[in-house]
């Protein structure tokens, strides 16, 4: 008897440790059945709830039509104040995905928080490329579209220089056009732009070397699809499909959270055709043979020194860029003319400059104050 | 609904039983368009996308209509007909392959697209779930695991299953869709060639038989076959006059052999992708282990073990993709699979060739014309403009300049008057 209820104690914390741990698994780990239905009912609210929703809307920060040539359009926001800042700003987004990045919503709108500050903001779109913009070159859209842009809003304020701010691809055009044409830039401001093509630390880089972008080109039907570079996107972090469309159902109830998901949803989404002519020129030149930096690119008629870029630059990169690793943006103060140069290393992703809490509280009153003290 | 590849019978039958002039049903497309496009307050935009589909598939199928009838009348012996089917065929299946980098644009919508993307991504959860779940079993029982526990679970995991799963999460070949377009395509290539073995009185047949079973095997074949095809047929085809069918077989079998040099780099591709995956996997139930074995009573839930098996196949993908290996194949099968893509468009353009149809070849032609002079004509509105404003800036610096000058002669006007009375 004795010899049973020390056997008994003995066994006692064992066996309730199992079974505490039986009852752990089952509240944790639920079978199979249970999951599919687990699973099935967040789906069957997630349709529910999407199928409610009438309109995402992006780009919502009221502006007018000033320019057109072609596809190409170029806004002036509207502002309910004369601007503080006399020289106007001129914003060249990128060629891949639009410019609604920088007025996602209201609460994350990189233009709006300019607007509050005092700037009076031009932004070009550069409008959905078909298969009759084949021929547009780097020279067309640098020369040609973003001249025309500078020009209108020369001649409408009578001035003699604008300021630029290009992002992405959009300032490594800004910067070319700036070293061809410095007599018309006040400032420049660039963000996240590829400038140093060697590093080949990002993906897009390290793949763009064994690319036959002519023939790839050419049998598209001369132009680059969006959906093609979408799919490289995708490959840059494999798991974050995974990760936010698994996440997703799980947050329908938060409204706010949803909606801000499907803005971000619809803005990548949105990938135009890339033009043929311009895009091998910016492969084969800039991601091959990093033609910039060497002083040795041709834009049409003008080689591209970047010497000439004489001008105030602020040079903005993001610490967790994985599209344009910092090692990219950061050298352009080796090779510009400039004697007034800064850096600035904002702390996040190349998305997160444009929609971060830090883009509106930091970066953006960092711009204006930086433009102001130069104006 | 019709598969796509049925689609000439199906006009045919459609446009027999509706007895209808394409004119007449041309002009039916235009009224339901107006009607699809009239504002319904009671629709959201779901329902004006669905009718605009709609009108928009009406139109392709009395587009389709149209094409058949002028078939019929301009080509006699009605082949071109059965060709441009055949070949329909072929570029269904490899667009069914590829999906919409391949086909037409459509209008899309955005919630449909997000809530597409979720079902896809949920499934792949459960696939993971059924996966870890019964390992997780074992490792949740609150001792510490065996010795050889990843050797076990290793075994009894289904590697066919995981690399399925990874496959659709990382992208690769779906094999049913690959075996699909050799059939389309084999089966166009016999066309073709028996159209041309008629032409040569059956010299091509004769010569050929030497090579026999050679189109009806190639879903069986290796990438050399393919060459071997080219190599058999190319004396053969010299023989042969030009001729459209001549040019589309040869356009076929240029195809046949970028599709065959395609799928091995698509494997390849595919192969080390599986790899990493798998290799990434072992990594997980390592880790797994370990945690169980340095903590028994640690509950390991799926969602704990699904973002560990992220975390490390993430960093583990991307090594790969940043790879040479890789890089190089990626950069190999993307410009085959767009060649092939260019091939199928110089076939349409010879299957179309019969209709009053401007082929893509001479609007491009056109666009060149048009680019070139936007380019002139941006240029002499940028000299203008550059002009105007230099004017512009002259007469503003003009206009201050004899401001200034006004503002100053009256100041000099009254210093001389002053000066002799300082005298």
């Amino acid at each position: 008897m004795m010899l049973d209820k020390k056997i008994c104690n003995l066994m006692k914390e064992p066996i309730n440790k199992a079974l505490n741990a039986k009852y752990m698994i089952q509240q944790q780990m639920l079978s199979l059945a249970d999951k599919y239905q687990e699973r099935t009912e967040k789906l069957a609210k997630s349709y529910h709830i999407l199928s409610e929703i009438k309109e995402i809307d992006i780009g919502t920060a009221p502006k007018d039509l000033v320019w057109k040539d072609g596809k190409i359009s170029l806004f002036r926001y509207q502002r309910a104040t004369p601007a503080s800042i006399k020289t106007p700003l001129l914003i060249c987004y990128a060629l891949v995905n639009k410019q609604d990045m920088m007025d996602l919503q209201p609460d994350r709108s990189v233009i709006r928080k300019f607007l509050d500050l005092g700037l009076d903001v031009y932004i070009i779109d550069w409008g959905y490329v078909t298969r009759a913009d084949r021929y547009t070159s780097m020279d067309d859209y640098i020369n040609g579209y973003l001249n025309g842009c500078v020009e209108y809003i020369r001649r409408t304020h009578q001035i003699e220089k604008v300021n630029l701010l290009g992002v992405c691809q959009g300032g490594t055009f800004s910067v070319i056009y700036s070293a061809i044409h410095p007599e018309k830039i006040k400032n420049l401001v660039v963000m996240v732009a590829p400038i140093d093509f060697s590093n080949k630390e990002g993906l897009l880089f390290q793949w763009s070397t064994y690319l036959n972008v002519d023939e790839i080109i050419e049998n598209n039907g001369g132009i680059m699809p969006g959906e093609l570079l979408n799919i490289g996107f995708d490959m840059l972090k494999p798991m974050s499909k995974l990760r936010k469309y698994t996440s997703v159902v799980d947050m329908m109830d938060d409204e706010d959270k949803l909606m801000n998901f499907l803005r971000m949803e619809k803005w990548v989404a949105n990938s135009p055709d890339q033009a043929g002519e311009c895009f091998k020129q910016f492969i084969k030149d800039l991601y091959q043979e990093n033609k910039l930096i060497k002083n040795e690119l041709v834009v049409g008629n003008h080689k591209v020194n970047m010497k000439n870029i004489t001008m105030p630059i602020l040079n903005i990169y993001a610490e967790s860029d994985h599209l344009v690793p910092p090692p990219c943006s950061i050298p352009l103060e080796k090779y510009v003319g400039s004697k007034d140069i800064q850096t600035y290393k904002f702390p996040g992703g190349h998305i997160g400059v444009f929609v971060g809490a830090r883009s509106q509280k930091e970066l953006a009153p960092t711009i204006v104050n930086w433009l102001k003290e130069r104006d | 609904m019709n598969k796509p590849y049925n689609f000439f019978e199906y006009w045919m039958k459609d446009l027999k039983e509706q007895s209808k002039t394409p004119m007449q049903a041309y002009q039916e497309f235009m009224q339901n368009m107006m009607q699809s496009s009239k504002p319904k307050e009671e629709a959201g935009s779901q329902e004006f996308f669905q009718e605009m589909m709609k009108a928009q598939v009406e139109m392709g199928k009395m587009w389709f209509q149209g094409v058949q009838t002028i078939f019929e009348t301009l080509a006699p012996q009605k082949k071109e007909a059965s060709m441009f089917d055949s070949w329909s065929k072929m570029y269904a299946a490899w667009n069914n392959q590829f999906g919409k980098p391949f086909t037409e644009q459509y209008t899309r919508n955005d919630i449909v697209e997000t809530f597409k993307n979720i079902m896809t991504f949920s499934q792949n959860y459960m696939q993971l779930y059924q996966l870890f779940q019964p390992i997780l079993e074992q490792l949740n029982i609150g001792k510490k695991p065996k010795r050889n526990a990843l050797q076990e679970f290793w075994e009894n995991i289904s590697l066919d299953k995981y690399n399925e799963i990874a496959s659709q999460i990382f992208g690769g070949m779906v094999p049913k869709q690959s075996e699909s377009f050799l059939k389309q395509i084999a089966d166009f290539s016999q066309q073709l060639f028996d159209e041309l073995n008629q032409q040569t009185g059956g010299t091509l047949g004769k010569a050929l038989e030497s090579v026999p079973n050679l189109i009806h095997n190639l879903q069986a074949t290796q990438y050399q076959a393919f060459s071997k095809l080219q190599k058999a047929i190319s004396p053969f085809l010299k023989m042969i006059p030009d001729s459209k069918e001549k040019q589309l077989l040869e356009l076929n079998i240029q195809l046949q052999d970028d599709y065959a040099f395609y799928y091995i780099k698509s494997n390849e591709m595919q192969s080390l992708v599986q790899k990493t995956a798998q290799k990434a996997l072992e990594k997980t139930l390592k880790e797994l282990i370990e945690k169980v074995r340095n903590n028994p009573e640690h509950i390991i839930t799926f969602e704990e073990a699904t973002n560990l098996w992220m975390d490390i196949a993430e960093p583990m993908m991307i090594e790969l993709y940043r790879s040479e290996p890789f890089g190089k194949l990626q950069a190999e099968a993307l410009a085959t699979s767009t060649a092939i893509k260019n091939r199928f468009e110089k076939q349409m353009e010879l299957l179309l060739e019969p209709l009053p149809i401007a082929p893509r070849s001479e609007i491009d032609e056109l666009n060149a014309t048009i680019h070139e002079l936007r380019r002139k004509v941006r240029n002499l509105e940028n000299e203008l403009s550059r002009q105007q404003l230099n004017q512009a800036l002259q007469n503003t610096e003009i206009k201050s300049v004899s401001e200034q000058q006004e503002e100053k002669t009256p100041e000099k006007q009254k210093k001389t008057r002053g000066r002799p009375k300082k005298i």
